[in-house]
């Protein structure tokens, strides 16, 4: 046998977990021979190298590494006269910025983020209108709140701030003239940075704006960014060590987030049973706010039949309970809800609107490759329909009439501000077209239909600093 | 049902295949009896019949080189299918010679997907493939349309839940399931509120069964809410196109310590994916889509590394006739020399050298080192500067 | 390639059935623009927005002897306009909500109606373009096939889709119906909703009052024009918001080297026509097609500041001579619209176009905009030349 080392020169970032034995970032490795046969696959981290094995007659052999997004970077390691050899990969030449090169792996490879040149026609000056708004789920009900960023970096072609988020459910709302009002979960408990940027693409259908979070949580993170793509290879070689199981599904939470991440490997591999129950009740019993608890728990009686069913715990009753709870954090949560309301929908103990509300997450839902995201106008309603402009004065920008429910004029939208219906001026944003409704008042504190309002001040992405010299 | 093929042995694990092809709709527009009340805009197909031959052909083919079922270890051991369209499709089969088949009814497909699942249960280590190709509508759930769609007043007694389904399924078998599902996604708006009881599924979940199943792909034409085409005139629709042309060699991963390249969900719902990519032709685009769930299962096991359709090009283009383009293993290579055209070929998968040489040595030289070939396509534009 | 549309009257809250502001674009681009040379997808619309320099009425119209309360009888929310207009065109039209069975009596009107139903509700621009595409294949299908036999038998429900079906041209197939359907199942039953309305006189009240409003407000914003008009120095506000506009899309059109076109409607014809002679000549506009305008009766009244009490010299003989900045001048009018003069008579090397819809008086002045068939007259008419 010989030897491969591959290890990742990658930055590691300062605000790992405390509790996360492994804080680098890790991606799934592969030893290919000269005719593409795999003869040895891996995970190798910024703090431990993978040590791949392959046949002793190897020489030539090529070292594969790939990200979420698909991209693969391949390095040659001739092995001909000797019996080791070591492969790094570096992160030095991803970015055109260090403080954004921890995003491009999640990004489609077009991304303007990754290319050396500036690109002369995306930049983020067009997105000077566009802004960002706060929510979190408390008391059943959506509350704004201020975004108070704890550090920020601009460039040309992305912006990014961290957010110190307390533990609740949170939900980022990003919207504009041209941008399609979107909401992305970010999870709590802890520092979060998010990084928007704009599309790599020139089709029309794609999201103006690319939305990347992250809660320094890498090894769950990159789980389940693969997760959302399918890459079912990629994530068994992530969850090959045991490090891993140990990290993920440990019994004492020690980072419950972390454990929702486990949760969802294990249901998605067809291993919910190699964990005990309780390891799943006490999950979604201890950690009420992140919804996503209920739901794999919900999830997982629901895949082995109603033997598992107590009275405690029915998968009806915690259906209702994640609803309760606010939306997931996590898009592999969205599906498990639908999975659930499909195989409920004929029982009599789910309330039907549970199950349409589910419907409406699914048929609204936006990409943002792990984290959970829809269109909508507010955090309690996910809509199919795309909504632009500013937060008072949102108007329609295109249907997806098939996905959408008759109109009719008994069916009122709702009761938040009514759609102002002509635009006025020629192509510039032009505020207030009179809209014929209640407004949407700017008074501090009066809920409006499960939506607390609180002040009407927005956090501009114009208004970030830019970086002196690029 | 109409049987194509059962050769099952007892004791052993075989695959079992169900194919569906509905292109005639007698009740929706164009068709020859009562149009249905509200036909929601849907009409007569020509693509399904063509679709669901070619998807039969291959399989029923000897396992060879690009085409026929292979997998030595669980064999091709059933194949059922029913079809509607407006001349009759037979089959050239192996064992019972030419066999006409079915029409695709809603009572036909019940009959026959009852014989499937009980063939898929007689063994822990089956493997199922269900094909469909015809009408389809979406209402959180995915909605298949049988030939008699809009016959009775009740449309939806003609058409079945393949979402529910799938999941039914999954607690009814042990082995490893593959859905391929070639219709719309689409929700016309008519439809949200006419849609009182749900169509049925084909078989109904039962939540007190374990989910069972080790691995189910479903792979789907289409995005939700989005539309799935065919070429006009009675072709191969290009999801099925993508489908045949990923498993006739176009796809395939061999892992540590296995003796052949396998096709599991994975890579065959990669492969399909970049396949239509390449093929769409402008407007409409169509993006494939699947859910995967469960460890890997190979679905095929083939012998041979699978090809890579190379398309090779330069840029700019005025000095694409003065280059030699070239790609490079070992003591293979293959080149085009001086020819003003993309460079398309199938070579093996594997890390090759690319490159473009110029052989009067005028212009200077590109060399792209340990270029990875991955199927079902390579593509690459080197650029020659200044 | 620029467009700037001019609004007229029509364009103001309470105003019983404002226009479709995204339909019309959605129709302009598709149909219209390819007769003057331009391509659908490369052009812009401006509406400069003056409504609101126009008449303010102190008590909301209180004076108007009709006031009821019919139009927040729909509904306050978009599809409830759509509805209103609906109504409103079954009623100009006098026709019911039956589309088969006037489908079988006038296949042509029927698809007309119909497409003006589903446009009432277009909610986008692309929305309207793809409808406007939609139209353009159902008319030439009407052309070939003036009483297909699926007429016969053809019920509300299917009737959408088999004319969606016949009509269509496609080079793909599609295992599923394509969006454009459902707007036009929507503008079918839009139809079959309105048509009560319509027969029990509530669009009928409507629409008298919709005239009444009309003309008080045309009076209104002609007074008020003419009192602040201001002057090439300091134009006023109605005449700055639009000649803004107007300089935008000519700074556009010379960058692009592509041609200026100009469409205004009602009073905005006469705003364009003083910006062209009076505040800024110097406007190159290829061509102004006024619909329903009066700028001829404006200058027979000789209220234009460049007006000459010379001419004519020998009443009725001599006409003003068309601005030097503008290449070509269409102006539309119908006879059954009481608000809509002719031109030639006044301007010379100007082309009148009298569209007569046969709608009843008390719409006609706003209904140019909502049916379809008017802007395939419209550029049939340009192409002509």
């Amino acid at each position: 046998m010989k030897r491969l080392h591959v290890s990742l020169a990658y930055r590691t970032s300062d605000f790992g977990r405390p509790n996360d034995p492994d804080a680098g970032v890790t991606l799934p490795v592969k030893a290919l021979d000269a005719d593409g046969t795999v003869l040895d696959e891996g995970s190798a981290s910024s703090l431990q190298p993978a040590n791949l094995d392959v046949p002793a007659d190897t020489g030539m052999a090529y070292v594969r590494l790939t990200w979420p997004s698909g991209r693969t970077e391949t390095q040659r390691a001739d092995l001909s006269n000797t019996n080791e050899a070591w492969v790094t990969f570096s992160d030095a030449a991803i970015s055109q910025n260090e403080w954004a090169a921890w995003a491009v792996p999640k990004l489609n490879p077009q991304t303007p983020l990754a290319r050396s040149e500036s690109p002369a026609d995306r930049r983020m000056d067009e997105f000077n209108n566009v802004w960002l708004r706060l929510w979190r789920f408390q008391d059943s009900v959506w509350k704004r709140e201020k975004l108070r960023p704890i550090d920020q970096r601009r460039s040309n072609v992305a912006t990014q701030m961290d957010l110190e988020l307390g533990h609740a459910h949170w939900l980022l709302q990003v919207g504009g003239s041209k941008v399609t009002w979107r909401f992305v979960a970010v999870p709590g408990g802890g520092r979060a940075r998010v990084l928007i940027t704009p599309k790599d693409s020139k089709d029309p259908r794609a999201d103006e704006l690319k939305v990347v979070v992250t809660s320094f949580r890498e090894r769950a993170e990159t789980l389940l960014e693969f997760l959302s793509r399918d890459a079912m290879r990629s994530v068994s070689t992530l969850t090959e060590s045991v490090s891993f199981a140990r990290h993920l599904l440990s019994e004492k939470f020690e980072d419950p987030v972390a454990a929702v991440a486990g949760a969802y490997y294990l249901l998605r591999f067809n291993r919910w049973d190699s964990v005990p129950l309780s390891w799943f009740e006490n999950l979604s019993t201890n950690f009420a706010w992140i919804p996503d608890t209920a739901i794999v728990h919900c999830a997982r009686l629901l895949r082995s039949g109603s033997e598992a069913h107590s009275k405690r715990f029915s998968p009806e009753a915690l259906l209702q309970q994640a609803l309760s709870r606010g939306w997931p954090v996590y898009a592999e949560g969205v599906s498990l809800l639908q999975e659930a309301a499909s195989l409920l929908k004929s029982n009599s103990a789910v309330d039907a609107s549970y199950i349409r509300r589910i419907e409406a997450l699914g048929s609204a839902t936006a990409w943002a490759g792990a984290a959970t995201s829809f269109y909508g106008r507010a955090p309690d309603a996910p809509d199919a329909l795309h909504w632009v402009g500013r937060p008072q004065a949102p108007r329609r920008h295109k249907i997806i009439r098939e996905l959408v429910k008759a109109r009719s004029s008994g069916q009122v939208g709702l009761s938040i501000a009514q759609t102002p219906h002509v635009i006025r001026g020629g192509a510039t944003d032009t505020p207030a077209p009179r809209p014929r409704g209640p407004l949407l008042q700017a008074a501090g504190g009066r809920i409006v239909k499960g939506v607390a309002l609180g002040e009407d001040d927005e956090f501009l992405i114009g208004n970030i600093a830019r970086l002196s010299s690029l | 049902m109409t049987l194509l093929l059962n050769t099952a042995a007892a004791g052993q694990p075989g695959t079992h295949v169900l194919a569906i092809g509905v292109g005639k709709y007698p009740h929706l527009l164009d068709g020859d009896k009562k149009l249905a009340k509200d036909p929601i805009g849907l009409g007569q197909l020509d693509s399904p019949p063509v679709s669901l031959k070619a998807f039969l052909d291959w399989m029923l083919a000897p396992a060879g080189d690009g085409t026929g079922f292979s997998n030595p270890a669980v064999p091709l051991a059933s194949v059922e299918a029913v079809c509607s369209s407006k001349a009759p499709v037979t089959i050239d089969t192996p064992a019972l010679g030419q066999v006409a088949l079915e029409p695709a009814t809603r009572d036909n497909i019940q009959v026959a997907f009852e014989a499937w699942l009980d063939r898929m249960k007689s063994h822990a280590d089956n493997l199922g493939v269900f094909y469909f190709c015809g009408h389809g509508v979406m209402v959180a759930d995915q909605h298949l349309l049988a030939e008699d769609f809009g016959r009775t007043a009740q449309p939806w007694a003609h058409a079945f839940n393949i979402s529910l389904t799938i999941r039914a399924v999954e607690r009814e078998v042990s082995g490893a399931v593959f859905f391929f599902i070639d219709s719309c996604r689409n929700v016309p708006r008519g439809l949200a509120l006419t849609l009182g009881a749900d169509p049925q599924a084909l078989i109904g979940a039962d939540l007190k069964k374990n989910v069972s199943c080790q691995h189910v792909t479903a792979v789907y034409a289409t995005g939700e809410g989005q539309l799935a085409f065919a070429p006009i005139g009675g072709h191969v629709s290009r999801f099925t196109s993508a489908l045949l042309r990923a498993v006739s060699g176009y796809c395939g991963i061999k892992s540590p310590g296995e003796p052949t390249w396998n096709v599991d969900g994975d890579s065959v719902a990669a492969a399909i994916r970049t396949l239509l990519q390449y093929n769409e032709p402008g407007k409409d685009r169509q993006v494939s889509d699947q859910s995967i769930q469960g460890p890997l299962v190979p679905l095929l096991r083939i012998g041979a590394p699978p090809k890579v359709m190379v398309r090779l090009d330069l840029a700019p283009k005025e000095r694409r006739s003065l280059y030699e383009l070239y790609l490079a293993k070992g003591a293979n290579r293959v080149a085009q020399t001086l020819v003003d055209q993309e460079f398309k070929v199938d070579l093996p998968r594997g890390v090759y050298e690319v490159g473009a040489l110029d052989p009067h040595g005028a212009l200077p030289l590109i060399r792209h080192e340990d270029e990875d070939l991955v199927p079902p396509i390579y593509m690459l534009t080197l650029k020659s500067q200044p | 390639m620029p467009i700037v549309f001019v609004h007229g009257v029509n364009n103001r809250d309470g105003d019983a059935y404002r226009e479709n502001e995204q339909a019309r674009d959605g129709f302009l681009k598709e149909i219209v623009a390819p007769a003057l040379g331009m391509k659908p997808g490369k052009l812009q619309v401006l509406s400069p927005y003056w409504g609101q320099h126009g008449v303010q009425f102190a008590w909301g119209m209180a004076v108007l002897p009709n006031q009821s309360a019919e139009f927040e009888a729909f509904g306050k929310d978009a599809e409830a306009e759509a509805r209103g207009r609906v109504a409103g065109l079954l009623a100009e039209s006098h026709a019911d909500g039956k589309i088969v069975d006037m489908a079988r009596k006038d296949f042509r009107t029927a698809i007309d109606l119909l497409y003006a139903s589903a446009m009432a509700g277009a909610e986008t621009e692309e929305e309207a373009r793809d409808l406007a595409k939609s139209y353009e294949l159902a008319v030439s299908y009407a052309e070939t096939s003036p009483q297909p036999d699926w007429l016969a038998d053809a019920e509300p429900g299917n009737f959408a889709d088999r004319l969606n079906h016949a009509a269509r041209a496609s080079d793909v197939e599609s295992f599923g119906a394509g969006g454009i359907l459902d707007s036009l199942k929507e503008g079918v039953s839009r139809l079959l909703n309105a048509a009560p309305d319509a027969t029990a006189g509530v669009a009928g009240r409507l629409l008298r009052k919709k005239l009444n409003a009309t003309i008080t407000r045309f009076a209104g914003d002609a007074f008020v024009y003419l009192g602040n008009r201001g002057t090439s120095d300091n134009p006023g506000p109605i005449v700055g918001t639009v000649l803004a506009d107007l300089r935008k899309a000519s700074a556009i059109s010379k960058a692009e080297g592509e041609p200026l076109v100009v469409i205004a409607h009602s009073f905005g014809g006469e705003i364009v026509y003083d910006i062209l002679t009076y505040f800024d000549p110097g406007i190159a506009i290829d061509c102004l097609i006024t619909v329903g305008s009066q700028v001829g009766l404006f200058e027979e009244m000789k209220l234009y500041k460049v007006s000459s009490p010379a001419l004519p010299p020998n009443p009725p003989v001599g006409r003003v001579v068309r601005p030097a900045s503008l290449k070509r001048w269409l102006n539309v009018f119908d006879t059954n619209d009481v608000l809509s003069y002719q031109l030639e008579p006044v301007v010379e090397g100007v082309s009148d176009f009298h569209y007569d819809t046969g709608y009843s008086s008390f719409a006609a002045h706003g209904g140019y905009f909502m049916r379809p068939s008017f802007y395939k007259r419209m550029a049939k008419r340009l192409a002509q030349g």
